[in-house]
């Protein structure tokens, strides 16, 4: 369609839809009179005007529209209330904000406060029943030896299930339960107490430092209804002080076995310092 | 020169007496006057005056009958908050009709949005016009060619061809040129006619 047909066919538009001035509506007519094309294009957009008009059903009338209005300008309020209402979320929160404000300058640990008292009752939540998961009775000497030197602790040998100690490479302890044991030799202790060559006091003596640890072992391992497993920080430290008690206790009572027993460039602590870090731990909690 | 400027003031008062300016009880601005001083009451008789229409161009830009009432309320909500702000430098219409199509074009934008969160519907049903009173085949035809036309195209016609609102109301409605208003009737007539054009006969007839 060429620009001069283009104008004409929209002035012939403006023109059905009585939208043009009256100079403009001469030249439209003349023109008319002159094209027999742009007659049966005028002829076209009555049509397609009359087609239009009557193609699309009216809307039915909305009687009661009115009575809805108002009630909804009744509901959602007018006036002062309504101007009152729509303040009142600023209102509320400079109310909010300034009472915050007044709180932290009085008692500026209120909110120190509340997360302890939060932290404590978490903890208490999980604190709740728990129970020694070990019986003193059910560790053996064997146990204790393992754990002291492979830190792993038995938790149920009927399902072979196992604690296991360990520490990642930033110095922190870490702890995984484990359905097999990593020791394949079941009787390391009897193993290193024969090579030792002790005397049967010694070996009493022996027992007796392993015996020791029983009881305060089972109070490091603790489990509550929920199945929830609490593992005291200090188990990592008892591990360590076992070790050091019985290898202060293996060196003092046959030195030259001892040597032949543990290698030569592992640190053995001396009997003060074994001591020292037993007494620490078994008063730590 | 003194007798001419003399005519001149003639011509001016006479054309004061031939269109004066009286307000009468019940038109627009006398209506809004007495709600600005306090009589909230007149509000009901503006939205009576002026509901069918603010419907009818909802009903025509979104094309459905679906939330045509709510729009409206919405419609007619914003001019109640609105009312004591409003300038008297137009008519009421041009504001009223101005915030009914923003009104529509917020609904089809939901619409839009919605739609591209929504599985694609294969029902042939869904809300549409109604039906022409005039029941023979070439209106339905008609109808499907005009809801096929685009959304900027399609209402200025519709307000045009149907509501009988002027190019001047479209555009402030619309809020475009009258230039465009023009040539966007005169792109949806050319629309229809080309998606017409194999019924072209039965048109005619």
């Amino acid at each position: 369609m060429s620009n001069r047909y283009k104008n004409d066919y929209e002035m012939l538009s403006a023109y059905v839809d009585g939208e043009l001035s009256s100079d403009e509506i001469k030249i439209i007519e003349q023109k008319l009179m002159l094209s027999k094309e742009l007659n049966a294009r005028y002829q076209e957009l009555l049509q397609l005007k009359k087609a239009a008009a009557s193609s699309i059903g009216r809307l039915p009338e909305s009687p009661y529209f009115e009575e809805r209005i108002l009630a909804s300008l009744n509901t959602s309020g007018s006036g002062h209330s309504a101007k009152i209402k729509k303040y009142i979320p600023a209102f509320g929160f400079t109310v909010l904000t300034i009472a915050v404000m007044l709180l932290l300058k009085f008692n500026p640990q209120v909110f120190d406060d509340i997360y302890e008292e939060q932290k404590t009752n978490i903890a208490g939540f999980y604190k709740e029943n728990l129970k020694p998961l070990l019986f003193a009775s059910d560790i053996t000497k064997e146990d204790i030896f393992n754990f002291a030197f492979y830190q792993e602790l038995p938790l149920d040998k009927e399902s072979g299930k196992f604690l296991s100690l360990g520490y990642e490479d930033d110095g922190d302890g870490f702890f995984e339960i484990k359905n097999a044991s990593n020791i394949i030799d079941e009787n390391t202790f009897t193993h290193f107490v024969s090579n030792l060559d002790l005397t049967d006091l010694q070996k009493m003596q022996m027992d007796s430092i392993l015996e020791s640890y029983a009881e305060p072992l089972q109070a490091q391992v603790l489990v509550n209804d929920k199945n929830t497993v609490a593992i005291n920080q200090n188990l990592w430290n008892y591990s360590k002080a076992i070790s050091a008690d019985l290898l202060a206790f293996a060196s003092t009572a046959n030195n030259e076995q001892f040597k032949k027993v543990y290698p030569v460039t592992a640190r053995v602590p001396n009997p003060v310092d074994a001591m020292k870090l037993v007494k620490e731990v078994r008063e730590s909690r | 020169m003194i007798l001419t400027s003399k005519k001149l003031i003639f011509k001016k008062k006479k054309v004061e007496l031939e269109n004066p300016q009286i307000l009468t009880l019940d038109d627009d601005f006398s209506l809004i006057k007495r709600f600005v001083e306090g009589e909230e009451t007149v509000f009901k008789i503006l939205v009576h005056r002026h509901k069918e229409k603010v419907r009818n161009i909802i009903y025509l830009t979104i094309g459905s009958t679906d939330h045509v009432d709510d729009i409206a309320q919405e419609v007619f909500l914003t001019v109640y908050k609105n009312l004591s702000g409003f300038r008297f430098q137009s008519q009421f219409t041009t504001w009223l009709y101005r915030i009914t199509v923003n009104k529509c074009k917020d609904q089809l934008r939901k619409i839009r949005i919605r739609s591209i969160f929504l599985p694609i519907k294969e029902d042939e049903n869904e809300p549409g016009y109604l039906p022409s009173t005039d029941s023979s085949d070439i209106a339905e035809i008609v109808q499907k060619a005009i809801k096929e036309l685009p959304e900027k195209l399609r209402t200025p016609l519709l307000l045009k061809d149907i509501e009988g609102l002027s190019y001047q109301e479209i555009s402030e409605a619309v809020g475009c040129e009258i230039g465009t208003v023009k040539s966007r009737i005169f792109r949806a007539r050319e629309g229809l006619r080309n998606i017409l054009n194999p019924y072209k006969e039965e048109l005619l007839v």
